[in-house]
This record gives C-alpha cells, structure tokens and sequence, in this order.
C-alpha cells in the first residue's frame, strides 16, 4: 500500500512498532476491564478528531469550532444507519465523505470568499458549530430535535447462530481494536500527507502566508485541502462516537468539548510531532476521565481550561518534544537525526 | 400593524445595541493596545452579570447601582489575568495569547458553572419591566435606562482616552508601540491598565446585560462573538463607529428576529456574523483594524 | 556627556555593532555617519534601550544606562527621533507634541517647550489640529523633531532626519538643527547624507560594518582621503 512507502528510519520504525504492540497488549494488561476499555475505546476515538484538528494546525489553521464537523458526522452517520437502513460502516464512510464537503465548502467560504486569517477563521468556526446546532434543534422532523437520537446501531454485528448471540458490540476488546485500528490507519494518512510535497505546502504555509503566496506557493489550494482532510476525518471521529454510544443530541454533538479536548491535547502532546496528538489525547481523556470527572462532577472543563493555559505559558511545544529528546539520547548517536525528520522546524512560527 | 412592528423592534434594535457597544469597547481596547484578541472577554462579561445578580439576589441591590462592583470584581480579575498570564507571553505569536484567552474563557465559564449552576438567571425588578410610550412604540424603562447609562460609560471611556494624558498614551500604544515607548511610555504598565480598564467595561456592562437578557454559563462565547463582530465592523479604537456597531448589530437582529422567527433568534446572530467576516474582515465603518 | 564603550549588539544570533565605541561631549553636534546598514540605527536604538547589548556598557553623565527600560531612558533626557519619523498618525499635531512631553519632567515645562517649537516651526502652528497623517513629508519631520524637543531633551538624537526629503526642505531642517544646538540642546545625528552632516557636525564618526572606523572634528573628515572616496564620490 502506498501509505506504507516513504522515508521510515529504523529508528521510528522501532518505535512504530513498540507503540503498536503495546496498544495490542493493553487489554490484557488492564485484565479486560470492561469499564477501563470503555474509556479507552472513546479516547481512540477522539484521538482521531485531535489528529484531524492538527492537520489544519500544521497548515497554520486555528479551529474553534471542530465540533462542526464531529457532530455533523455524528447525525449523518445515525440518521442514516436508522432512518434508511444503511449499515454502518457504510454510514460511516458517507459521513466522512460529508464531512470532506463541508468542511470544502466552509473552506471555500473562509479562506477564498472571506479570505479569512487567523483568529477571524478561528472564530467563525466556532460560529459554523453554534449554526449546525442550531439547525440541528429546529430541523426536528429530520433530527428528531433537541431530545436527540436513541438506539443508534453499533458498528459491530451482532450474529445470532444456533441459539447462541456474540455480541462483539457489548464485548469491548474487539471494538478497541476495531478503534485501534481506525487510528492506526488514520495517523498513517497524515503522516502521509505532512511527509508529503502537500505536508511542506502546509509548513510553508503555517511559517510565513505571504513569503509562501510570493514563492508560488497557492495556497488557498493547500488550505482547502488542509480542511478537507479535516473534515473528513472529524467526521468520522463523530460518527464513530455516535455509533459506539448510540446516543445523540444537538448540544451533546455540538459541545464545545469536540473544539476543547482536540485543542488541548495536540498542544499537550506537541503539534509539530505527528503522533503529539494522539499521545495528547490518550493522556488527556484518560484524566478527564478518571481524575478531573471524579473531582469536579459539573464542569470538569474548567481543569481542562485550566490545563491549556499552563500549556500555553509553560510548555508550548508540548511534553512529547521533552520524551522524544530523551529516547533520543537513550538510544545511539546517528539516530537523533531521524527524530527531526518529523519535527517541524523550531523556533517563533511553532504555534502558528 | 406590520410597519409598527418594525419601528418597534428597530427602537428596541438601537437600545440593546447601546450595550452591545459597550461590551464590544472592552474588547476593542485590549485588543488595539496589545493586539490580544480577548477570548475569555465574553465570560468577563457574564462574571460581571453574575455579580449583579448575586447582589440583586443577596442583598436586594438594583443591578444600577451594583454596576461599580461588578466593574470593580471584573477589572481585578483582569488585573490578575494580565499580570499572571498575559503579560508572560507577549513575545510568543499572536494565536499563542488566542489560545490563552480561550483557555481562560473556558475556565470562568466553568467556575460560573460550579458557582451559580446551569440555571438561567436574571435580575426582574419590576421598574424597569414597565413601559413607556414613545409616540406609537412602547418600550421598558430597563431598556431605556441601560441603553442611557451604556451611552454615558461610552462617553465616559472617550473622554479619558482624548482628554487625559493617560488616555493618550493608550492611544499612543495603539498607533506605535516604539514610537510610544521612545515617548517616554511605560508601555508595560500601561498595558496593564488598559487591560483592567477592558475588563472593568466588561463587568459594567455585564451588570447592565443581566437586566436585559438572562444569563448561564455557556453565553460567553455567544458575546464574544458579538462583541468581535462590532469590532470588525467599526475598526478597533473608533468611538462612534463602535456605537454605530453596535447599533447595527442590535437593529438588524432585532428586525431578523421579527420577520423570521424568535426560534431562529440565535442563528441570527450567528449567521450575521459569519456574514460580516466573509464581506468585510476589516473596519467598514471606520478605520481598519489592521 | 553620552559614553559609549565597547558595546556589542545584534538581533538573535546576528550581531551588527562590534566592540562600537564613541563619545558625545556637552553643547556639540556629533555626526555618525556611514552606508546603508552600517549599524548607525542600531547604535541609536541600543542607546535608547530598544536593544540591550550583549556586552560594553553605555553611560550618560557618569551614570550607567544600557539595559534600562526605554522610558526609563527617556526620563534622563536622552530623546530619540527614530528613522522615518513614525508619528502617531491618526492623533492631531498638538497631540502628537503632547506625547513628546510625557515624562513629568517635560510636562511642567509644556506650555513653553509648545512656544519654542512653534516658533521654530511656525507651519506646525497652523496645522495643530490636523491629523498627523495628513502632512507633507517635510512637515512629519518637523513634527518629529519638534516631538523630540518637546520631551524637553538634554540630548537629542536623530536618525536621518534628511531621509526622503526635497533638497530644499533638506537645508531647512539642517538649518534648524543648528538652531536647536545653538539654543543649548546636544545633537547626535545619524545620516547617510555624509557631506551635510560632516558640514554642521563639530565632530563626527564614521561607521563601517558595525565598528568605528574613524572618528574626528567634522571638517578633518570632510577632507579625509578615505571618506572623499568612499562617501562622498570624488
């Protein structure tokens, strides 16, 4: 498959490979709890959202308003899946085409239209998901409005044979590999894609827009993109989330946690590290869940808030930077050249 | 009957836009002397509200009169804000003090939450519910009343930026940040008072909010929103086209609400905002804001 | 009266003044001169703590001032008109000369700083309630000028004060910086304009890619073999 060709040092792929068969043993080492994987299994899911928000990230791109896309992928996937019988990966596939087109079209709005730049793209995000809810509430004969969807099927069969039900949706260990795998496969598009000519558009890009734009560089080509891969897959981080919680409602599809928590984690994680969201991710779901919901039972976002600030003054390039240069100088001399290849460029631009 | 309904919601349109401007020269301010967008500026707002409310509700204090508390309360808050926060990252890029302020914005929206709970507040007194006729259009006294007292803090604020030697200065930080320094501007200490005179704005005009609308936690982004909106529309750092701003958001969502529907009141907003952005990202009514 | 000793200054990693070192005595004009991108506005920027050198150190009258705040700076005394004027634009004149009198010092002395400026430039008499913005190229740097006076200077330094300007308007301003010195201000001028410069300055120094090259009275350089060739074309 060509996702699989490109520069791999042995480096990384030593480190690919750890990663991966730790994923793959996690479930028996937390003894299968159903509850932990649980946890896991949406944190799969979000890291995948995180991911598609530092896709427009590495394209200098700030987005307020990824729950646009999550939630819209959300209610397309269920709503299909329900109301005309499509299967769900099926359904989901569709979502994420939708996705794609939105976030096209927003895109086209924004960045030609509007020729909208940092924070003023930033913020009609967040007012491209505040309009979706909206619509989403007062399209109650499509929506179902505000009370929301019930019983959305899972992804997963349930087979029924001589009596016997397995019931692999109820069981989480496959759906985490399922999610596992979805992940794997989306961090593998990206990193495609920012390893990739498209990938040094974007870093142009996020460096200097006009040095880019003089240099022959169109970018609004390489931003519309940028958000159409975005879009694409939050879609499809939201549709996995509806199929997998079979529940939805407007204001829970459209939450300002779908902006939040892909924030926080890629700059938790590093944005100039390609896995930095996925890592951020992982981490931070899990204390949100396990330890900021225990503490505060409403408005755990506040620890969250609380967080981004400390990350911005503290720490903007993120913790996986500081884990990356240990395992660097751990392992031997010629390797720390291979750990740069996937970190952008340091210095002032970092954040853009 | 249709044209009456007009009159009267273009009259209520230009009242709540009083406060809209008012909310919105807090932002402009931050933002024109320290080129920080202020994101949390809408719970600043809130904050400001709550305040009046707990006043209100606590010590029965009409939200007029609570209005320098609430200023006070906020403007401290801004105070700890910049010297903590803003202040140690002002030589990171711009969507670093973005991402800042969103973060502090999410925190006050939840602390609200842990205070004052989801429920939707607002501050009845029963003056300023009834109304008074103005030829054809009857209007409530409370609208009346915090569109008058937005107008004076309005002037009030352009007095100090024109007349004092500290307002100049600001405007001074806000033309040229070197040439203000070579003046002999600490421009340090100057940021900070512009950013607790933005937040001071904010919290009066959040006691004045809280008469007119109800409040919960998650309104925050919707007023920066709106507050953003009239900034780009009138420039940063332009007193009358802030007040024009305002007035116009006020009105045409006023009118839209009207003829559509109330249902779709919000979309409105929201919709006219993105609008806005798409036509004219920058100052159409008066100077550019960049 | 200003001593600049030994200061090594740049831009992150790019370092433009190399171990510059040049005294301006009480009552003169001091010229430092050189080509594009010798280190002239970095000089005066370092010394109005814009940039904090690496090393060397910068005193005026036998008190150390490297490395303080700009306002700080601006309190001793020490005024700089920086290149291309960057007035307040959007101010009126009178505001814009307002804010040169800023420090408390200047302030008590406004009404009379405000007096000898008119009187120097009488043009900005009349356009005192114009937008700063709207004047002509020549009037911005008188208003400049008068700007930095109005901060009620013990020295006055200015960068290219010539820059851009007609030939005419060039002798003009030239002339009132001879006015300004003889009324008791010290002058350190910056300009490429090497012949106008040496002609007013009592001493002068010339600047090459960061270091002093030469330094002297004004009118030794003028006739000095190396600055005939090098900047004055003959």
């Amino acid at each position: 498959m060509g996702i699989f060709k490109g520069k791999i040092s042995s480096f990384e792929l030593k480190t690919f490979i750890l990663v991966v068969a730790l994923a793959y043993m996690l479930p028996f080492m937390v003894g299968f709890s159903a509850y932990i994987l649980h946890v896991l299994n949406l944190a799969l899911i979000i890291s995948v959202l995180s991911l598609s928000w530092s896709i427009l990230v590495s394209c200098g791109q700030i987005s307020f308003g990824h729950a646009a896309f999550f939630g819209s992928g959300a209610y397309v996937s269920a709503l299909l899946a329900i109301d005309y019988g499509v299967p769900p990966p099926v359904s989901i596939l569709i979502s994420g085409v939708f996705g794609a087109l939105m976030g096209a079209g927003i895109g086209g709005l924004c960045f030609r239209l509007g020729k909208l730049t940092g924070p003023y793209f930033a913020l009609s995000m967040l007012a491209f998901a505040e309009i979706c809810r909206i619509i989403v509430i007062n399209l109650g004969p499509l929506t179902r409005g505000p009370l929301g969807i019930y019983d959305i099927p899972p992804f997963l069969p349930v087979f029924k044979f001589w009596g016997l039900t397995l019931d692999l949706y109820r069981d989480k260990v496959p759906n985490y590999y399922l999610l596992l795998a979805v992940l794997l496969f989306t961090f593998l598009v990206v990193r495609k894609v920012r390893n990739s000519r498209i990938g040094f558009a974007f870093k142009c890009i996020s460096q200097d827009e006009d040095a880019a734009e003089t240099v022959g560089v169109d970018t609004f080509r390489y931003k519309l993109i940028a958000i159409t891969v975005s879009g694409l897959f939050a879609a499809v981080s939201g549709a996995f989330y509806a199929h997998y919680t079979h529940y939805m409602e407007p204001s829970h599809a459209y939450s300002v946690s779908w902006t939040l928590l892909p924030v926080v984690s890629s700059l938790f994680g590093g944005i100039n590290l390609l896995s930095g969201p996925i890592f951020g991710c992982l981490i931070i779901w899990c204390t949100d869940e396990f330890l900021f919901t225990e503490l505060l039972t409403r408005g755990h976002e506040l620890l969250l808030g609380a967080l981004l600030v400390i990350i911005v003054i503290y720490m903007p390039d993120g913790f996986m930077i500081k884990v990356k240069e240990l395992l660097t100088s751990i392992s031997k001399g010629g390797k720390a050249e291979a750990v740069t290849e996937n970190v952008l460029p340091r210095g002032e631009e970092e954040l853009c | 009957m249709l044209w009456e309904s007009l009159l009267s919601s273009i009259v209520y349109g230009i009242l709540v836009g009083g406060v809209y401007a008012l909310i919105s020269m807090g932002l402009a301010l931050i933002w024109g002397v320290m080129d920080v967008i202020n994101l949390s500026h809408g719970e600043l707002v809130l904050l400001g509200g709550y305040v009046a409310y707990w006043l209100f509700v606590l010590e029965d204090l009409n939200p007029l009169l609570s209005l320098p508390l609430a200023a006070l309360v906020v403007g401290s808050i801004g105070l700890i804000m910049e010297k903590f926060f803003v202040s140690k990252i002002k030589e990171a890029p711009a969507l670093n003090t973005f991402l800042l302020t969103y973060g502090i914005g999410i925190f006050i929206a939840n602390a609200i939450l842990q205070i004052w709970t989801a429920d939707y507040r607002r501050v009845n007194v029963s003056f300023f519910l009834e109304t008074v006729s103005l030829g054809p259009i009857r209007v409530s006294r409370g609208d009346v009343l915090t569109f008058s007292l937005s107008f004076g803090l309005i002037m009030f604020t352009h007095i100090i930026l024109t007349k004092t030697y500290l307002g100049k200065a600001i405007r001074a930080l806000t033309e040229d940040r070197i040439a203000a320094q070579l003046m002999g501007i600490n421009d340090k200490q100057v940021d900070i008072i512009a950013f607790v005179m933005g937040s001071m704005l904010a919290g009066a005009a959040g006691s004045l909010f809280v008469s007119l609308y109800y409040v919960y936690p998650a309104l925050g982004g919707w007023i920066t929103a709106k507050a953003f909106i009239i900034v780009v529309l009138s420039g940063v750092g332009s007193m009358s086209g802030t007040i024009l701003g305002g007035v116009m958001l006020g009105v045409a969502e006023s009118i839209a609400t009207t003829l559509i529907s109330a249902s779709y009141r919000e979309l409105i907003g929201f919709v006219i905002f993105i609008i806005t952005l798409l036509i004219k990202p920058s100052g159409l009514l008066g100077r550019s804001s960049h | 009266m200003l001593k600049v000793k030994k200061i090594n200054v740049g831009y992150g990693d790019l370092q433009v003044l190399w171990e510059t070192s040049f005294t301006v005595k009480r009552g003169e004009i001091f010229a430092l001169v050189g080509s594009n991108g010798a280190g002239k506005t970095t000089t005066l920027k370092t010394i109005s703590g814009l940039l904090k050198p690496f090393s060397g150190l910068i005193k005026f009258l036998d008190k150390n001032i490297h490395g303080l705040h700009p306002y700080k700076i601006v309190e001793e005394g020490i005024i700089h008109v920086p290149e291309g004027r960057r007035l307040f634009p959007g101010m009126t004149v009178l505001e814009n000369l307002e804010l040169g009198a800023y420090t408390k010092k200047a302030r008590v002395k406004r009404r009379d700083s405000l007096e000898n400026v008119f009187n120097l430039f009488p043009i900005l008499r009349e356009r005192k309630n114009q937008l700063a913005g709207t004047l002509s190229g020549g009037e911005q740097q008188m208003l400049a000028i008068a700007r930095g006076l109005m901060g009620a200077p013990r020295i006055l330094m200015m960068d290219e004060p010539s820059l851009g300007l007609a030939p005419k308007i060039v002798l003009k301003i030239f002339d009132a910086i001879k006015e300004i010195n003889e009324n008791g201000v010290t002058i350190l001028l910056v300009e490429q304009n090497v012949y106008h410069a040496l002609k007013i300055a009592e001493r002068a120094a010339v600047l090459e890619s960061g270091r002093v090259v030469l330094e002297g009275r004004g009118e030794e350089l003028l006739g000095d073999e190396h600055v005939k060739k090098s900047y004055l074309g003959r």
